[in-house]
């Protein structure tokens, strides 16, 4: 009985032991070859500035990221006679809400450097990231002058694209609430008219 | 017991001739011959011969599941097991295909979650949106970036997050269009649950907490926002509160599990729990800290509240307290099944863990509680049922929900003074059984 008894412990004791002996071996085997454990491969690798420049597209509202180049108005409706007109439609208000740009660029943009940066990330649909900066910069100022943001002569480049200053720019703001940082006010199982 | 090869030959004609050519056993013949097999086949195995069947009866396949009939399975040999499993024939389960506005092409599916038995989707059956399709991602060649506001910045392959500390959570995630909300004060009559609750799913992920990545690279003290960043041909970009990323933020590669599904991110997906599905950036590529919004397209054209009286709300991000009776609801007909002797239905906080669910049967003037089956999990569907059955009269039913961190489920009108648009439509819902036993969406 006594035996028995400590018949398991003996034999898991004995595992592990051996176990971790051959477990030793391996790891003082591939040290002495690689210089260091298998464990201590490096996670993740350091990136130097210009490889990020290759990913990093984003266009801020101070103009950050906006490449050099420029476009006009007319370039710009070539363009999107050429590429755009086939979802956007000809006044490129055909589809308000959805594909529809006049007027959500008025009513719904409240930096001109968005419009850059999406299409120069999204657009056209059937082949994004393919447009020139030159290209992009034409749409810019093409879009902004057919919503009435800027007028016919204006050229659109790295400088003024930042500075135009959009219609809904001054009635931006944050709902506390549903951006959840206060507690709900009010009585939320109350059913008064708002 | 003659042992020779003419003996063999002549038993198996005795089956060949049942069925013809295609040795196929009917079940006459198992019937009527049981007996003389199970005695041939004792002698055979009482003189120790190997016994193939090959010989005997056609080798199940899997089609043979397919093929069997149903009415007396029991008298058939079944189908042959598959690498893949199958759903059974007669469980006949789909996501809707969805279109969005004049859009020809498919940009998303739904889940429909009167189908869903439990809590946890399927991953087949998880809804999906996308803003420029599923791209095909080689894991060998994913490469998440991390930099800006950063003092190391640094480049992770998927086999350096899956070798980081692993973390599993059950979450519910949904899209910000999730929810049908009223239009010109009145609710869709119409409206299933598809409606509103169809954009949106719950599973088991495993992934690395964000907050792992951001002590690699050490994210610096005045960073306030990061951009993230998708693989996908719209570049989907979004810019996220730090606080969110430190707390409460996952680089997901596990998905009930299995590798996440190419719709749901694979090979790795943001998720933000608690925050509209459009925050949590399937096929993750890029993350920049910075200490400003970048105002991307979909933080302030699309995903932002346009008000009526002019003003634009920006990151209305944070989901509600949502529940929803699921049997019955929107579109059944109770009439023509037998009809439930409960409700089933789900319930879900974007802040916290669900901390009870009342049930109405009167049209809200009394309430009692749902019964929750647990574990309740943070920012995770759970389950209720509440007894009940049809008297055959016209009734409503209302569920409402609160959750352990002070959250209620909003009324109709309340969303619309507090909310008018906001992540998520979570107003209390209320189906009305009509005495037809048509079930239709009500005010309240």
């Amino acid at each position: 009985m006594f035996g028995l008894k400590l018949r398991r412990p003996v034999l898991a004791l004995l595992f592990a032991l051996t176990g971790s002996f051959f477990f030793t071996g391996s790891v003082v085997e591939v040290a002495a070859q690689d210089g260091a454990s298998p464990a201590d491969q490096p996670i993740g690798r350091s990136v130097s500035e210009s490889e990020i420049a290759t990913w990093d597209i984003d266009i801020e509202p101070d103009g950050t990221g906006l490449p050099t180049g420029s476009g006009t108005v007319a370039s710009g409706r070539e363009i999107y006679d050429a590429k755009c007109v086939n979802c956007h439609g000809p006044t490129a208000s055909e589809n308000p809400g959805d594909t529809g740009i006049n007027p959500n660029l008025a009513d719904r943009y409240c930096c001109a450097t968005t419009l850059f940066d999406y299409i120069n990330r999204a657009m056209p649909y059937y082949a994004p990231q393919s447009l020139t900066p030159d290209e992009i910069y034409s749409l810019v100022a093409f879009l902004l002058n057919l919503n009435d943001i800027v007028s016919e002569d204006f050229i659109a480049d790295a400088k003024t694209v930042p500075a135009v200053t959009m219609p809904q720019a001054a009635h931006y703001g944050v709902n506390p609430w549903t951006s959840g940082v206060i507690e709900q006010p009010g009585d939320p199982w109350s059913h008064d008219n708002p | 017991m003659a042992k020779n090869s003419e003996t063999e030959d002549s038993e198996l004609d005795f089956f060949r001739a049942s069925d013809g050519k295609s040795f196929r056993i009917s079940r006459r013949m198992l019937l009527g011959g049981g007996g003389a097999v199970v005695g041939w086949a004792a002698s055979r195995a009482a003189l120790g011969q190997v016994y193939n069947h090959d010989n005997l009866m056609p080798q199940p396949t899997p089609d043979t599941y397919i093929n069997n009939n149903t009415d007396t399975p029991w008298t058939q040999a079944g189908a042959a097991p598959t690498e893949v499993g199958r759903r059974s024939p007669f469980v006949d389960l789909k996501r809707t295909i969805e279109v969005s506005g004049s859009r020809i092409y498919a940009t998303g599916s739904s889940t429909d979650w009167s189908n869903i038995i439990g809590t946890v989707t399927p991953s087949d059956l998880c809804f999906e949106r996308h803003h420029a399709g599923i791209p095909l991602i080689d894991p060998s060649k994913y490469r998440l970036l991390v930099h800006g506001m950063v003092e190391r910045p640094m480049e992770f392959t998927l086999e350096d997050l899956m070798r980081l500390g692993a973390e599993k959570h059950f979450f519910y995630w949904e899209c910000q269009g999730n929810g049908e909300p009223p239009r010109g004060g009145k609710v869709n009559e119409n409206s299933t649950i598809l409606d509103s609750l169809g954009r949106s799913s719950a599973c088991e992920w495993v992934g690395v907490p964000l907050r792992t990545i951001m002590e690699l690279v050490n994210v610096k003290p005045e960073s306030t926002w990061a951009l993230v960043e998708s693989y996908d041909g719209a570049g989907l970009a979004r810019s996220i509160d730090i606080d969110k990323l430190w707390d409460n933020a996952y680089l997901m590669y596990g998905q009930n599990g299995e590798p996440v599904r190419p719709e749901n991110g694979y090979p790795v997906r943001l998720l933000l729990p608690g925050y509209e599905g459009n925050t949590s950036n399937k096929w993750i590529r890029r993350i920049q800290f910075s200490n400003r919004m970048f105002q991307m397209r979909e933080e302030t054209s699309r995903y932002a509240d346009h008000l009526s009286d002019g003003r634009t709300f920006q990151y209305s991000v944070q989901c509600g307290v949502r529940s929803h009776i699921i049997t019955p609801s929107g579109g059944m007909n109770l009439a023509e099944t037998p009809p439930p002797r409960e409700l089933r239905g789900m319930a879900y906080s974007g802040y916290g863990k669900i901390a009870g669910v009342e049930i109405s049967t009167d049209g809200g003037t009394t309430w009692q509680m749902a019964r929750l089956h647990g574990p309740v999990l943070p920012k995770m569907a759970t389950m209720f049922t509440f007894p009940w059955t049809w008297n055959g009269e016209t009734v409503k039913l209302t569920s409402r929900a609160w959750d352990n961190q002070g959250f209620k489920q909003p009324t109709h009108e309340w969303l619309a003074k507090y909310a008018p648009q906001g992540a998520s439509y979570n107003g209390i819902e209320t189906w009305q059984v009509h005495s037809s036993g048509r079930v239709t969406n009500v005010w309240s």
